[in-house]
């Protein structure tokens, strides 16, 4: 039985007063403490939310995702060990792996690729809206699964090489190798758009 | 011609750190961050990639974030707690995380004692075992045997009491039996 499950209770009443870091409310989740669990859900919930939004393209199917990672958070809290890696690193994998998953299991299902975001029609509306948005999304749906975890890892969620690495199960190396191919191939992508912010910005 | 060669290392390394982390200086490597800044100071072409992956940034910036509705929150909380209310008061943490969620655990053990409604079952088998013995003591198994038999004739428990009396009383049955 790990040690935080035969934490005496009043050292579990005390430490609600005590200012709450992510491992110690973790460490109350684990004993099935609610009020420990909502506050960890409100604090990750945008950053969980913000990469299975970006790896999955799809509202819906991002929000499903989510949740099933924080449901992890509730039922796994036990297996998460603050000593080998930051929460925000342990969640950060645990929604990776879906997110990794459920593209598997999609690709399995044979749906249209880039199903949700990256249909002609939708690109074509999207240039004539200059929904800038929908291009990047696109763009970013288009690239192999690991290159945009990477990229959302590294570059939205400002994860450092070495935490990126250990979300993806991997070496730094990989992770700068994966993010120098993603980076080119949006930069290839995205060339109209960003030579048009070029320009202005040149004019200016 | 050595300075040409340097400032095409310096072109690549540039190109490097950009793909790998984009134009924010803050998160090239520490060992080339300083070397860079002032290279795209000084070089035009330095600077003219750098401002080109500064706009790829701002585009990639663009990128659909939202933000968290209250009711995805409160859905993710609401969808945890039942599920550990379905599995009963037993935390998921008491088994593997392999494990089955559902699997059988076995009452503490005063829960298992007999209820009420087993107590004649108790003294029916208190009896044969006295009875037994009786038997292995006294080496006759007759006046056991009429004993069995008053048992068996009686509908309530005073019965059963007398004859447990009866067995202690070898005065009793056994003499008759003699007789």
């Amino acid at each position: 039985m790990p040690a935080h499950n035969v934490l005496p209770q009043q050292q579990r009443t005390a430490s609600l007063s005590a200012p709450d870091d992510d491992a110690a409310l973790a460490l109350r989740v684990a004993g099935g403490d609610r009020e420990a669990y909502s506050t960890l859900v409100r604090r990750h919930l945008p950053r969980v939310l913000a990469v299975t939004r970006r790896m999955l393209g799809n509202e819906a199917r991002a929000e499903e995702a989510a949740q099933e990672a924080l449901l992890r958070l509730w039922t796994h809290a036990g297996s998460y060990e603050p000593a080998k890696a930051r929460l925000t690193t342990w969640l950060t994998r645990v929604t990776a792996n879906i997110c990794l998953d459920r593209l598997r299991k999609r690709d399995e299902e044979a749906w249209p690729e880039n199903f949700d975001v990256a249909q002609p029609a939708t690109q074509e509306r999207a240039l004539l809206d200059g929904q800038v948005s929908v291009k990047v999304n696109a763009a970013l749906q288009s690239l192999p699964e690991r290159q945009r975890l990477a990229m959302i890892l590294c570059h939205y969620e400002e994860l450092s090489m070495a935490e990126a690495a250990s979300v993806m199960d991997t070496t730094a190396e990989a992770i700068e190798s994966l993010l120098s191919r993603a980076r080119r191939s949006l930069r290839r992508q995205l060339e109209p758009e960003w030579r048009m912010l070029l320009a202005d910005d040149d004019a200016d | 011609m050595n300075t040409k060669h340097t400032r095409e290392d310096l072109l690549k390394e540039l190109e490097r750190a950009l793909e790998m982390a984009g134009a924010n200086p803050s998160r090239w490597p520490k060992s080339c961050c300083a070397r860079l800044s002032a290279f795209i100071e000084t070089d035009e072409a330095a600077a003219r990639l750098y401002a080109e992956h500064k706009m790829l940034d701002r585009v990639l910036c663009c990128a659909p974030q939202g933000s968290p509705r209250l009711e995805i929150e409160k859905c993710v909380i609401t969808a945890a707690f039942a599920l550990r209310q379905n599995r009963g008061s037993s935390s998921l943490l008491e088994m593997p995380l392999g494990g089955s969620a559902t699997r059988p655990r076995l009452l503490p053990f005063p829960i298992r004692l007999p209820t009420g409604s087993l107590w004649g079952e108790v003294a029916l088998l208190a009896a044969s075992l006295v009875l037994g013995v009786y038997i292995g003591a006294s080496g006759d198994a007759v006046p056991a045997l009429r004993g069995i038999d008053m048992l068996a004739s009686s509908t309530d428990g005073g019965a059963g009491v007398a004859f447990a009396g009866s067995l202690f009383e070898p005065s009793g049955l056994h003499e008759q039996e003699q007789l």
